[in-house]
């Protein structure tokens, strides 16, 4: 093998990782950060951040089947980024984000509508490229 | 040929979409809580908090024993190396507390029903906390009301929980970022404050925030009635006064000496009764003072009862029960008591005082302040200090060390 194709296959295999702490990241903000709220607001008085370490599981292990699956990684941002911004206002909005009660039916019902709502407005980005064309009146 | 169109198009997901997004911001808390109405009473055969109601009357309108009652049963709980701290009843249990366990006993049969020392969704994450962070720190006695258990826990991070009184697991839990000092719950809300802290007002059932003052302004909440929560104005010295109950806001202010040390307002028939040393009699809506009477030190912290036409005090500095007219404060009978435990309050029922000894318990007729009875308990104990006597439905408890003890009449 020649220093030049070792070379190569260094900077695939960078290329490679690059693409999985993109799809990491973004998935961080689809699932990791709407699912600790949630989790967070259910639970009450549980150890070591368990709602964190929960979502971020989940998360990891969306992130090994998409990057597995050869998925485009520019789809799975935009609905990553999407989802979180859609998620951070909401929850910062309705109080879910820094919730003082846990247990509380009312927190847990605006903090899974607002991860809904974010996740559906997610896959609108994704799905479109021009916002207009969702204009109801055609 | 031709694909089929998916039932999902851009625009459904797009107005599921919106439609959340504005259910999560607008949706209506008032939904979630009970009104901010409260009652004072309570129901009729239980003692479900300090002091027996909001109004902190201890009167139970039960019918206690008039007569020397025996021993129905008594339970010692081996297990738990600290003293209990004031039972709290329903009609079918009996919650205690340590400063770190809760556990709850069958009013029948004195029977362990459940115990806990750490309130979690979980049941599995159980010792799983660092530095047992998650185990309970009870700060007070809990309280009882509208089927749900109430106490406040937390070293590093305090918490108040709502538990189910069935079995003991928590409800929901409400975290502050300060200690509180005072905790009263009504069957609609739990009030909460600390010196320097603000007033919270939180809905019972679901833990939602009702109110809060600024930092430093209300009363500690001790006793409510009729709409208001009354107390010691938080950081004001000398300084008694009222809060409206649905908004916190300060209805009136009353100077009477050392009412920051006041621990135990009692209310009835729009009175506040509340002092140190000296008993002042308030009335509730305007803070008017309708009558003052010199009983004991200037220091000493008074703790009525009352079942409305007259005011019971004990004073465990001179040995002495004293009732006063409710109305005129004057002193209708005075009876010389040895043994008498500072810092108790005493349980009224069925024109019968109860009163906390050294070792027992003693009943006086509330007409005459002739002595009914006494009762003794645990003489074998090392400490000779009955925690609390309370009183529900026909039966005395008696709390002494890790045992609690079960009176009803004899007949």
């Amino acid at each position: 093998m020649s220093d030049e194709s070792a070379l190569q296959n260094i900077r695939n295999g960078f290329a490679k990782i690059d693409q999985l702490v993109t799809l990491w990241i973004a998935l961080m903000g689809a699932i990791t950060f709407g699912l600790t709220t949630v989790l967070s607001v259910t639970l009450i008085n549980e150890p070591f951040r368990l709602p964190l370490y929960a979502s971020g599981l989940l998360t990891a292990c969306a992130t090994f089947i998409i990057y597995f699956s050869n998925s485009k990684t520019e789809p799975v941002l935009r609905f990553g980024w999407t989802t979180a911004l859609v998620f951070a206002v909401l929850a910062m909005v309705n109080g879910s984000l820094d919730a003082p009660t846990s247990g509380s039916l009312y927190y847990i019902v605006t903090a899974l509508l607002s991860w809904i709502a974010a996740l559906a407005i997610g896959c609108v980005a994704v799905w479109t490229d021009d916002w207009r064309e969702l204009r109801p009146w055609g | 040929m031709p694909r089929e169109r998916s039932p999902i198009t851009r625009r459904k997901a797009l107005a599921a979409g919106l439609s959340a997004a504005i259910g999560s911001v607008a949706l209506p808390r008032q939904w979630f809580m009970e009104s901010v109405e409260s009652t004072e009473s309570v129901e009729r055969p239980a003692w479900p908090m300090e002091r027996h109601d909001p109004a902190r009357t201890g009167d139970t309108q039960a019918d206690g024993p008039t007569e020397k009652p025996a021993v129905a049963w008594q339970t010692t709980f081996e297990d738990t190396d600290s003293s209990f701290r004031g039972p709290v009843c329903s009609e079918e249990q009996i919650y205690l507390s340590t400063y770190d366990k809760l556990l709850a006993v069958d009013a029948e049969t004195g029977e362990r029903q459940w115990q806990t020392n750490r309130l979690g969704t979980l049941p599995w994450t159980d010792g799983l906390h660092p530095w047992n962070d998650g185990t309970l720190s009870i700060r007070a006695p809990p309280a009882l009301s509208n089927d749900r258990l109430f106490i406040v826990s937390g070293t590093t991070r305090t918490v108040l929980y709502a538990i189910d009184p069935a079995d003991g697991s928590p409800l929901w839990g409400y975290e502050t970022n300060f200690s509180p000092d005072e905790t009263l719950v009504t069957d609609t809300t739990v009030y909460f404050s600390s010196l320097g802290e603000p007033l919270v007002a939180v809905d019972a059932t679901a833990g939602l925030e009702r109110w809060k003052t600024e930092a430093g302004t209300g009363v500690h909440p001790q006793a409510y009635a009729q709409g208001y929560v009354v107390g010691p104005v938080l950081g004001q010295d000398g300084q008694f006064g009222a809060v409206e109950a649905s908004s916190g806001s300060v209805e009136w202010t009353r100077d009477i000496d050392n009412s920051d040390l006041s621990r135990g307002p009692c209310i009835t028939n729009d009175t506040v009764y509340c002092g140190v040393g000296t008993l002042c009699a308030l009335n509730v809506d305007n803070g008017s003072i309708r009558w003052r009477r010199t009983v004991a030190e200037p220091d000493f912290d008074l703790r009525p009862v009352s079942d409305g036409s007259t005011v019971y005090l004990t004073l465990s500095g001179r040995d002495q029960v004293l009732a006063l007219d409710g109305q005129t404060g004057d002193v209708q009978w005075r009876r010389q008591i040895h043994g008498l435990l500072g810092g108790r309050t005493a349980t009224l029922a069925n024109k019968t005082l109860y009163i906390s000894l050294e070792h027992g318990v003693a009943a006086l007729d509330t007409e005459t302040g002739a002595e009914r009875f006494r009762v003794q308990v645990g003489e074998d104990h090392v400490s000779t200090s009955i925690d609390a006597s309370v009183l529900a439905g026909s039966t005395l408890y008696v709390v002494l060390d890790q045992t609690l003890y079960a009176f009803t009449d004899q007949s």
